[in-house]
């Protein structure tokens, strides 16, 4: 394709406003070392391509060390550049977990593979007080004392919420991210998962829950 | 990039170590509640 067909093709109506995203095809350079140019012609589904620069589809995968989590990590536009130049790509990590019966809990989410260097630069993750009497739901940001539902359907307010970053347990390129609330009495809630990491763009990062 | 079972990925990177991995893991846990029940 050269870009004087594609111009005759907007002149013959072939433009169009929408298409199927999982059969149609958009044209892209692959970067190729091998090739004196440097790029190799492909192709990428529309879907595909959507899911790279929006706001992607998930599916929850049920931890292998922990049962009641569910979580999964995806690539999401757009870069950060620090100051002296170095690029990090960005992954949000979703998730849901669900704690009943105890005073404390420190689960662990997954454990992000790849970079020692790693930013935290977004938490998003919320607190659900379940079925309490006063209130369906109690929102918070992580690292504050949120209200939870006590064994009496009561709201109690937990001591700690947060989600830790560990890379001291196996090697300083696995991240154990972990998920801690501790409060007075038992207590119940819903946790819904949900931050973004930035790792620099060079490294291949995988996620294992 | 997502990789379901942690286990697998443990034994093929450490082999026998998995166990002391999961014990230190379950130790830092344990750090961590102490740590949020001050």
């Amino acid at each position: 394709m050269d870009i004087l067909n594609f111009i005759s093709w907007i002149r013959g109506r072939r433009q169009v406003t929408s298409v199927d995203p999982a059969k149609t095809l958009l044209p892209v350079g692959l970067k190729d070392g091998r090739r004196d140019d440097d790029y190799l012609a492909g192709a990428i589904t529309v879907q595909d391509f959507a899911n790279l620069v929006g706001d992607p589809s998930v599916v929850y995968t049920d931890g292998t060390l922990e049962p009641f989590v569910q979580a999964t990590m995806s690539v999401i536009g757009g870069t950060i550049t620090d100051s002296v130049g170095n690029v990090y790509k960005k992954y949000r990590v979703q998730g849901i977990a669900q704690v009943t019966g105890s005073s404390s809990y420190a689960l662990l989410i997954g454990v992000v593979v790849g970079s020692q260097d790693l930013l935290r630069v977004r938490e998003d993750s919320v607190i659900l007080a379940d079925d309490t009497n006063v209130y369906d739901t109690v929102a918070s940001a992580m690292g504050r004392s949120v209200l939870v539902r006590d064994g009496s359907g009561n709201l109690i307010s937990t001591t700690s919420t947060f989600i830790a970053d560990d890379n001291t347990i196996s090697a300083p390129e696995d991240h154990w991210f972990t998920l801690v609330m501790t409060a007075g009495a038992s207590f119940k809630a819903t946790v819904i998962i949900d931050f973004t990491i930035a790792v620099p763009e060079s490294a291949t990062v995988e996620f294992f829950n | 990039m997502v990789k379901n079972n942690l286990n697998q990925y443990l034994e093929k990177k450490y082999g026998k170590d998995v166990s002391k991995i999961i014990s230190n893991y379950n130790s830092q846990k344990q750090k961590y509640v102490e740590q949020g029940k001050r």
